[in-house]
């Protein structure tokens, strides 16, 4: 049976802007908390989103965050253009990354993002095509 | 005890409606937008109010009045111990000094005083620790400021689990206190009354809850600005002909820095701490936690007030004089890392309770997000047709709070004077144009 969508709404997120690093996912959870969703979800979620739009940020040129919410579940899927990931199961380990000097004296690049996503997350799934783009899909349940 | 204030009354707060003209002082002024007025009478949204007192200090009517306890609230006990807030401190001339204070303090009719300037210092060694050895949640948040815990739990619940679990030096020194004069004195620990000098309200949310992972060891709070005048006339008494019935008290000039802003962080050397004062820079980095932009810092300090409790809203003293006082004060006890004491009851085992700090569900908790979502749709639409000047005249304090009343049934769109003047003026243009065309 497919679920019903009961609210959708998509936000772009630029590359390498860092002024703004982290407001779709703020946004996303003013959403759920005013929704009245439970605070471990709603934590598990900006967990999830901010890894992933400042993966945008960091890495690639442009980014789609499509935001879903179902009776059940909170579903994001991010579809970015850029530079794409090679080896993946190298980027799922904890403490890779890649993340410039200059990125790193801003806070960021522990390599601890996307492992963190999979932990946070009830379902999480990772393509990419080099130098095309990533595509990312997670889901956590509201119960 | 008050009796406005029991388990069951979640606040320190209470709105004497006979006493207010309903004019917009404080719904203006209230930080977590959780006053409206209705009928012509301010009055409070319980699951919204964080007990911050800045209503109390904007309302010159006495409408909004502070529900602590008085003097008289604790005949009933055997034995009465006095524990008040370092605030207390910085409240007089800069020459009164600590011991000058508290041995006034008890003349004006308790049995015992007590500093907690060394239980400071215990307490914050162990939130140092605490903070070293944190493997979990980045930054963690003080939890000494019960306006800030309140706002983290109704606001902000997903960062309780942020908040450090060591319990307050108050407290502390409030439990420590029971047990030794119980024990020396040979009372029972309940027939002694342990009371809080305190420069805010928000004090006694604390005190009041009762629960099976915390309750507090204070039986009561007395507002610093209510004891102002006795204690003033009793520390003129005792300087002018008592000198030798000031007492000895071990006051710890390094544990007097936890009362200023950034106490915190200079006396713990950890790294990578930052301190936030005041309620509106409060709920700034609030938001800056939430977007993710402080996950590499370890230690944030909050204080709801300006300048923290010396700002509070019970205290007497402006800021900047308490301030310097305090500064002095400091000075004047050395700034030694190592408090020097007799006895040294304040041990860093049991200052850790996980489990006091429980999230407090408001209104908008609820398993029904399809309903949900339909009231957020409506307020949206509702909002989208307002006028968006905030003027408040509709007695909710935006445009975008009036929005939510709506939709709650609270309030009717014509309750907005923009909205009811455009409707008369369509009415009028109907007449004018049903007129000429006859
Ligand atoms: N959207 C993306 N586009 C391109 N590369 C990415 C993207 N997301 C992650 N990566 C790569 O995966 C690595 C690991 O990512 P992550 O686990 O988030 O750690 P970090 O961001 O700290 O490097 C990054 O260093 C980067 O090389
Ligand atoms: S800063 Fe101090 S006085 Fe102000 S609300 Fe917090 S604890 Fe009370
Ligand atoms: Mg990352």
């Amino acid at each position: 049976m497919e679920e019903e969508i009961l609210y959708n709404q998509s936000f772009q997120i630029r590359g390498r802007d860092f002024v703004n690093g982290g407001s779709v996912s703020v946004q996303i959870k003013r959403i759920l908390k005013e929704l009245g969703v439970k605070p471990e979800v709603v934590y598990k979620v900006s967990i999830c989103c901010y890894e992933a739009e400042m993966n945008v940020i960091m890495y690639a040129d442009l980014g789609t965050l499509d935001f879903t919410i179902t009776f059940d579940d909170v579903i994001i899927t991010l579809e970015d253009e850029g530079p794409g990931i090679e080896n993946i199961e190298l980027a799922m380990q904890e403490g890779y990354s890649t993340a410039t000097p200059e990125i790193r004296e801003m806070g960021f690049g522990a390599g601890l993002g996307l492992p963190n996503i999979l932990k946070n997350s009830d379902d999480f799934k990772i393509n990419s095509e080099v130098s095309k783009g990533t595509k990312l899909f997670f889901k956590i349940h509201l119960n | 005890m008050n009796e406005r204030i029991s388990e069951t009354n979640s606040h320190s707060i209470y709105f004497e409606p006979s006493k207010c003209n309903g004019d917009m002082v404080c719904l203006k002024a209230c930080p977590v937008e959780a006053i409206r007025i209705r009928d012509g009478k301010a009055k409070m949204l319980e699951d919204k109010c964080i007990d911050c007192g800045e209503c109390v200090k904007v309302c010159k009517l006495g409408a909004i009045v502070p529900l602590t306890n008085t003097f008289n609230d604790f005949s009933k006990f055997e034995f009465t111990v006095a524990i008040p807030s370092l605030a207390l401190y910085t409240q007089f001339d800069r020459n009164v000094r600590p011991r000058t204070i508290l041995s006034s303090l008890k003349k004006t009719g308790f049995d015992e005083v007590v500093d907690i300037s060394r239980a400071c210092v215990s307490v914050i060694k162990a939130t140092g620790k605490y903070i070293k050895e944190n493997t979990g949640r980045k930054p963690l948040i003080s939890s000494f400021c019960p306006t800030c815990v309140k706002l983290i739990q109704v606001r902000y619940p997903e960062l309780i689990e942020n908040l450090v679990p060591v319990m307050s030096p108050f407290e502390l020194a409030a439990r420590v206190a029971r047990k030794d004069i119980s024990a020396r004195l040979k009372i029972q620990e309940d027939e002694i009354g342990v009371i809080y000098i305190t420069p805010c309200p928000s004090k006694m949310i604390f005190i009041a809850q009762k629960s099976e992972d915390y309750s507090s060891s204070f039986d009561g709070a007395i507002p610093i600005s209510e004891i102002y005048n006795t204690l003033f006339t009793a520390i003129h008494h005792i300087k002018g002909s008592h000198a030798d019935e000031i007492e000895y008290f071990d006051i710890s000039g390094f544990g007097l820095n936890f009362a200023r802003t950034g106490g915190l962080e200079f006396m713990m050397d950890n790294d990578n701490c930052i301190t936030v004062a005041g309620i509106n820079n409060v709920l700034f980095i609030l938001d800056e936690i939430e977007k993710g932009k402080l996950n590499n810092v370890n230690f944030v300090e909050m204080h709801a007030c300006p300048e923290s409790c010396l700002g509070g809203p019970m205290t007497v003293e402006n800021v900047y004089i308490a301030r310097t006082n305090l500064l002095n004060l400091i000075n004047h006890f050395g700034e030694t890392r190592i408090p020097v004491g007799k006895k040294d009851d304040y041990t860093n085992d049991k200052l850790i309770n996980e489990n006091i700090f429980e999230h407090i569900p408001g209104e908008k908790e609820n398993n029904d997000i399809k309903s949900a979502l339909h009231k957020m749709m409506e307020k949206k639409k509702i909002f989208a047709g307002l006028p968006k000047t905030n003027c408040g005249a509709c007695g909710s304090p935006t445009c975008e709070t009036f929005a939510e009343d709506c939709v709650n049934g609270e309030v009717k769109m014509l309750d907005c004077i923009v909205k009811e003047n455009e409707m008369l003026k369509q009415r009028i243009s109907n007449i004018e144009f049903g007129t000429q065309s006859e």
